[in-house]
């Protein structure tokens, strides 16, 4: 009885990086990608790759019966969702299952509850987790208004349909409220389809820490530590970091406690990711559920020793654990995220050719990406484009680990925000560990020295002879391709 | 010289020759030397500070790693700067051990700066090698299929603009 088939229903480095796990498992994989994902690395790297509609997500990796019937085709018996795209979807999961496969996640039903923000938050009062103070939904203004001098001020708005900083507003004062919640209102509408607000007491200064959950087929859920996410730009996380530096022991243990009280009310099963918001005096309060596997999982396998998308398909498929019996974390490990934006424009996402891709390989450093020369830059998808990851014996190498393997990255022919990421880490704010989610706001981006000014126009000047090179594939295609991929993984 | 470096536009002016000569930023002039360069990396020492830096083209786009930040450099040269003729190599060399795999230009044709005028095969790249300046081609050396060592002459070049000298 062979390995069943497995298909990673979705694109760019999260699939490069769970197809490589299930490749070392002996998992037969198939790829999807879209007409923009023609050339993309993760279609060479699986067995089979079917193509499943037109660039537009919503047309290929949103598309259930696309992405059905690629599994029809192709054997698949088996279905990991990744991050984003169908992931939390409960649809899809019950369409998986309906079809009598196996998807990588949660329940259908669980799905659904933690998908609904009010109904996340209820359970975790239920469970007796503080809660952020908070209003249910709210239909009209007054209604907000009437919420928010209860709460008192300032407040966050937030919209009850989704999340990723569409429908959110601060509010200072009570003269700004009704403008900002017509705004959120409609902002609401056009993402979610529903304009409905809740409001939330806005805790500052506050850290945005994370406990990694993982549900086991027998209704147990572990807890194996936490993330720490407080460098966000628009509630778009750009470094995360594990252990928390600002976490003391106790705290941890209430977190991690409280977030498997709320992961086994709602039945959870496999890897999630429960999100608190904490104060500067070690105060916490329940955010939301991740029903997925989140982007920043490498830090937490890097000082944990283990493998997160292998103990995904361990308990998909009912198998032994390949749980580590120690779960005390080994040293520091942090990751910076690459985007494809300007943050001298706004960080305005950015589209283009990769005429030069070079990542270090240096110890300590991981990085998962899924990108190779001469590919482009799509607008249709999220533009991130890769996560340089270090692990140190402590959080101080780990942080000059990662400095040192982002000067040593090179992309050119798409601006990204690799600068930016050097500034941030350089700084000394982070440095101290300080790292409030309002830090990034705080920072401009670093203007280019005169020695880097002199240094460029010297180059610029006398390339004149510019060799320009096009490096071509050597027969052996496939182990070049993960040559290029390579990730390096930490004890 | 006006170079933009990402959102940054400054005017330089250079002196000097390709291994050693000054820069002039904002009325401050900072010594360079050039103390390697292998193919599109350089190292640079800019008044004792050692700069790495990686260089690519992308049409009339510089993209530059300098010291690790990256940045897409455009320069925009006056043509009345007379660096470039009088310190630019009229010999186009091999850089490295390769076959000429083609030849774009023969004796007596006119090329703009930045026209490619050979491409050699090495270690399973191409290099295409391009004029420096605005030139006439005095003579091709080589041709196609021709095996050739690093450093060998390939083309010769004649600068145009000797009609346009200021000094």
């Amino acid at each position: 009885m062979g390995r069943p088939t497995v298909l990673v229903a979705n694109r760019g480095e999260i699939a490069v990086r769970i197809l490589r796990t299930l490749r070392e498992m002996g998992f037969p994989t198939v790829a999807v990608y879209s007409e923009a994902d023609r050339e993309a690395p993760h279609v060479h790297l699986a067995d089979q790759a079917v193509h499943i509609g037109p660039a537009p997500p919503q047309e290929s990796y949103l598309n259930i019966p696309a992405l059905l019937e690629a599994a029809e085709r192709t054997g698949a018996t088996v279905i990991h969702p990744g991050y984003g795209f169908l992931s939390e979807n409960p649809a899809f999961a019950k369409a998986v299952q309906d079809s009598g496969r196996i998807f990588v996640g949660p329940t259908p039903e669980t799905l659904a509850t933690l998908g609904d923000k009010r109904a996340a938050r209820a359970l975790a009062e239920q469970e007796g987790v503080p809660l952020v103070p908070g209003s249910p939904a709210l239909t009209d203004v007054e209604e907000v208004q009437a919420w928010a001098e209860r709460i008192g001020y300032p407040v966050l708005l937030k919209a009850v349909g989704g999340g990723g900083g569409k429908g959110m507003r601060k509010v200072m004062h009570p003269d700004e409220l009704p403008a900002a919640a017509e705004s959120a209102m409609r902002e609401a509408e056009a993402a979610f389809g529903d304009p409905r607000l809740f409001v939330e007491k806005w805790v500052e200064p506050a850290h945005h820490v994370e406990v990694q959950i993982l549900g086991l087929p027998d209704g147990t859920v572990v807890a194996l530590g936490e993330r720490e996410c407080s460098l966000q730009r628009r509630y778009q996380k750009i470094v995360e970091e594990s252990p928390s530096p600002f976490v003391t022991p106790d705290l941890r243990e209430q977190l991690m406690e409280a977030a498997v009280r709320v992961a086994r009310a709602a039945g959870y099963r496999n890897a999630g990711t429960v999100e608190f918001l904490v104060d500067r005096e070690g105060g916490f309060y329940f955010m939301e559920v991740n029903a997925r596997l989140q982007v920043e999982h490498p830090v937490t396998e890097m000082v944990l020793g283990l493998d997160l998308v292998r103990l995904q398909m361990e308990v998909a498929l009912d198998e032994s654990l390949s749980l580590p019996s120690r779960r005390e974390p080994r040293g520091h490990a942090m990751e910076a995220r690459l985007y494809a934006e300007d943050p001298t424009r706004q960080f305005l996402p950015q589209t283009g050719r990769l005429i030069e891709v070079s990542f270090p390989f240096r110890p300590g450093v991981r990085v998962d990406h899924g990108l190779v020369e001469g590919m482009e830059i799509s607008p249709h998808y999220d533009p991130l484009l890769a996560k340089i990851i270090a692990w140190g014996m402590d959080r101080e190498q780990a942080r000059r680990r990662l400095l040192q393997a982002l000067q040593e990255t090179v992309v050119f022919g798409v601006q990204t925000n690799l600068n930016y990421l050097q500034d941030l880490l350089a700084s000394g704010a982070f440095r101290s560990g300080e790292t409030y989610t309002q830090t990034v706001a705080n920072l401009p981006p670093a203007a280019p020295t005169p020695e880097e000014v002199v240094a460029a126009a010297w180059v610029a000047w006398h390339a004149g002879h510019g060799q320009s090179t096009r490096p071509r594939f050597t027969e052996n295609r496939e182990a070049e391709l993960w040559d290029r991929l390579r990730g390096r993984w930490m004890p | 010289m006006e170079i933009r470096m990402g959102s940054h536009t400054v005017e330089v002016v250079l002196e000097g020759g390709a291994e050693e000569g000054q820069v002039s930023l904002n009325g401050e002039i900072r010594r360079v030397r050039a103390c390697s360069r292998e193919g599109n990396r350089w190292v640079l020492e800019v008044e004792g500070q050692r700069i790495p830096v990686r260089v690519r083209r992308e049409g009339s786009t510089l993209w530059m790693q300098v010291r690790g930040r990256i940045y897409a450099v455009e320069v925009h040269a006056q043509r009345t700067e007379p660096m470039s003729r009088r310190h630019a190599d009229p010999l186009i060399r091999s850089p490295m051990t390769g076959k000429v795999i083609r030849v774009q230009v023969r004796s007596g044709d006119r090329v703009r700066s930045g026209d490619v005028v050979i491409t050699v095969e090495a270690m399973k790249m191409e290099y295409h090698l391009e004029a420096p300046f605005d030139a006439q081609v005095e003579a091709v050396e080589v041709q196609e299929g021709d095996l050739v060592d690093q450093d060998q002459v390939l083309v010769r070049l004649s600068p145009l603009e000797e009609a346009h000298a200021p000094d």
